[in-house]
């Protein structure tokens, strides 16, 4: 009976006599699913930077985190969502249509006015999201599905089927690079942080948990659980609008066709690091490991000179595979019920 | 409460204390179809009062109006010496009052600690404050003589039917509440789990908190309750000390609304209404 042994990380005084059967010891939360998928990204990483001398530095490290930071960044939002048995579609549509609205306006009234009209067609973008899926109640999958096309409509008219040239200095949003470290990179870490303190230290984070497992109980103790999801949809549409940004500074011009299918290489992402459509599973934690997996591939078949068209079939094995591995994981786990 | 009782045993004690909850003329309605008709009920500090009744009996209206989530239409809500009108949960959370549901709405994902926190988590500058919930909920396990859980931060998933009841009546006694309610707490227990469930209903009796419990099963309700309420089609037809009563004139009362033992519509002391 090791459990009578009271835990030293246990934040709590250590339990009296009586009650020394009560230990506040936490087995092991989420590291062994994590364990698994860290195992494929070090094989991973071992296998390209012995069969790639460019691969194993800093530099190209730096490299995959930009490439990563734009997905990662709506991933994380993407991962609260996720967890609460909601999904947004609509996130590279209006990562495009942000970047449009940026290019147009920035064009005609300067650059501080498109940045803010940017970020409030986000904001917009998100309430309407979480409106649809609180109010009227339309279900997520359908309410994002609809706007998804409805935005990338709206962005081709927008630009006129064009891509938009960004003349004025936006560059720096996606290149700048504060003490060696890529900008977008830098963003990605605080969305992060800010993410994984949500999602794992207050009660907005331990709601979309309950919602996303029993929203019949989470009402019954008193989560306002439309508000809860209301908001994670706003911050989707933030992080889109945000992660649209970046991608038209990266490239100094908005194109009407930018972000197309970066819905599905978010989800990837955060389904690879455990999360479960049905809801109730996932962490920021696993959602970074899931980003880094495809980042890692991604950079190395590009380093080996592989055929671009083998990336798309690499990221789907291995998701296939992942979740695969999960279920067999999770019906060996005598104790766990369905 | 004047009737004189020789005989009274050990209830005595809490005889001539006025009921911590007491329900008249309560109605309610759902459209044309008349649920509670004219109800009066009471819960006794320190006491289990078994709330029985067939199907439709009105039982599951009766704890949504007292639990606020289905307020009623009209009738007098005295508790703890005051009347109150309670329109929702919350407002019963503040009164003291908790329900522990059928189903018990607990997050499989979740451990122990969480669940009994669960939408009222304590927060220190917005963070949740872990430590302060953990040594809570050690104390109120504890408390309850809960020794069957190995840790507290084990997930509500692994554990047994009897422990998730534990659990959920845990998280029902955490906040200092006066009156639990508890919905069929042994509906899907075996024996052994349902003896442990039926100790700790009366642990929470004995330790001061008016119990309600709803149950169809007349073993479990003799075992722990001090009072019996039986409603009928709406009506409360008899409400009485289970030492004064036999099981088969309860299940009389219950399937056909009166006893000629018991003496038909009474109210609490025997008494014909």
């Amino acid at each position: 009976m090791t459990q009578l042994t009271s835990d030293p990380q246990a934040a709590g005084p250590p339990p009296v006599e009586t009650t020394a059967v009560l230990t506040a010891t936490r087995p092991g939360r989420s590291l062994p699913e994590l364990a698994g998928l860290l195992v494929v990204l070090v094989v991973l990483i071992g296998f390209f930077a012995w069969r790639s001398p460019y691969f194993f530095n800093v530099d190209n490290f730096l490299n995959i985190l930009t490439a990563i930071a734009v997905t990662g960044i709506i991933a994380m939002p993407g991962t609260m969502l996720l967890v609460s048995a909601q999904v947004d579609l609509s996130v590279g549509s209006a990562a495009a249509f942000c970047g449009v609205v940026l290019a147009v306006v920035a064009e005609s009234s300067g650059l501080a006015a498109g940045v803010l009209v940017a970020l409030l067609a986000g904001l917009a973008l998100g309430v309407a999201n979480g409106f649809l899926v609180t109010v009227v109640k339309v279900n997520a999958l359908i309410t994002t599905l609809g706007t998804l096309a409805v935005l990338r409509g709206f962005t081709q008219l927008t630009a006129d089927g064009q891509t938009v040239l960004l003349g004025i200095g936006f560059g720096w949003l996606g290149t700048a690079r504060p003490l060696g470290i890529p900008l977008p990179v830098i963003l990605l870490a605080v969305v992060v942080a800010a993410s994984f303190v949500a999602m794992r230290y207050t009660v907005f984070g331990r709601s979309l948990y309950a919602i996303g497992a029993n929203a019949a109980a989470a009402r019954l103790v008193g989560i306002r659980n439309r508000a809860v999801i209301f908001a994670a949809f706003v911050l989707s549409g933030l992080a889109a609008c945000l992660a649209g940004l970046i991608l038209t500074s990266q490239l100094s011009a908005a194109s009407p066709i930018a972000a197309s299918g970066l819905e599905l290489s978010v989800i990837t992402a955060i389904v690879l690091g455990g999360a479960s459509l049905s809801g109730g599973r996932g962490s920021v934690g696993g959602t970074i490991v899931g980003l880094v997996i495809i980042g890692v591939l991604n950079n190395g078949l590009i380093l080996l000179n592989v055929n671009t068209f083998w990336q798309d079939i690499a990221r789907g094995s291995l998701l296939i595979l992942a979740v695969s591995f999960d279920q067999l994981r999770q019906r060996l786990q005598p104790n766990t019920r369905g | 409460m004047t009737v004189p009782e020789a005989a009274a045993g050990a209830a005595a004690t809490t005889e001539d204390a006025a009921p911590l909850l007491s329900l008249r003329g309560i109605n309610k309605s759902f459209g044309a179809v008349h649920v509670l008709q004219d109800v009066d009920f009471d819960a006794y500090a320190g006491q289990v009062t078994a709330l029985v009744g067939d199907n439709g009996a009105g039982k599951s209206t009766l704890i949504k109006g007292i639990a606020g989530s289905q307020p009623f239409d009209s009738g007098e809500y005295v508790f703890d010496g005051h009347a109150v009108t309670v329109t929702n949960p919350k407002h019963a959370n503040e009164l003291g009052i908790e329900v522990v549901y059928q189903d018990l709405a607990l997050c499989d994902n979740l451990d122990i600690v969480d669940n009994l926190f669960l939408g009222r988590e304590v927060t220190k500058n917005g963070i949740l404050d872990e430590a302060t919930m953990e040594r809570r909920a050690q104390e109120t396990l504890a408390g309850l003589s809960v020794r069957t859980v190995k840790s507290i931060r084990q997930v509500v998933a692994s554990l047994s039917g009897g422990q998730r009841q534990t659990v959920a009546i845990a998280r029902a006694v955490i906040w200092n509440s006066k009156l639990v309610v508890l919905d069929e707490p042994t509906a899907a227990l075996g024996v052994a789990q349902t003896e442990q469930v039926l100790r700790l209903v009366r642990q929470l009796a004995d330790n001061g908190l008016a119990v309600v419990l709803i149950s169809h099963n007349l073993n479990d309700v003799f075992q722990v309750a001090d009072r019996i309420s039986v409603l009928y089609l709406g009506r409360m037809a008899a409400q009485m000390k289970t030492k004064d009563v036999k099981s088969n004139q309860v299940v009389e009362v219950i399937t056909t609304g009166r006893s000629d033992a018991i003496g038909g519509i009474t109210n609490g002391n025997g008494e014909l209404k």
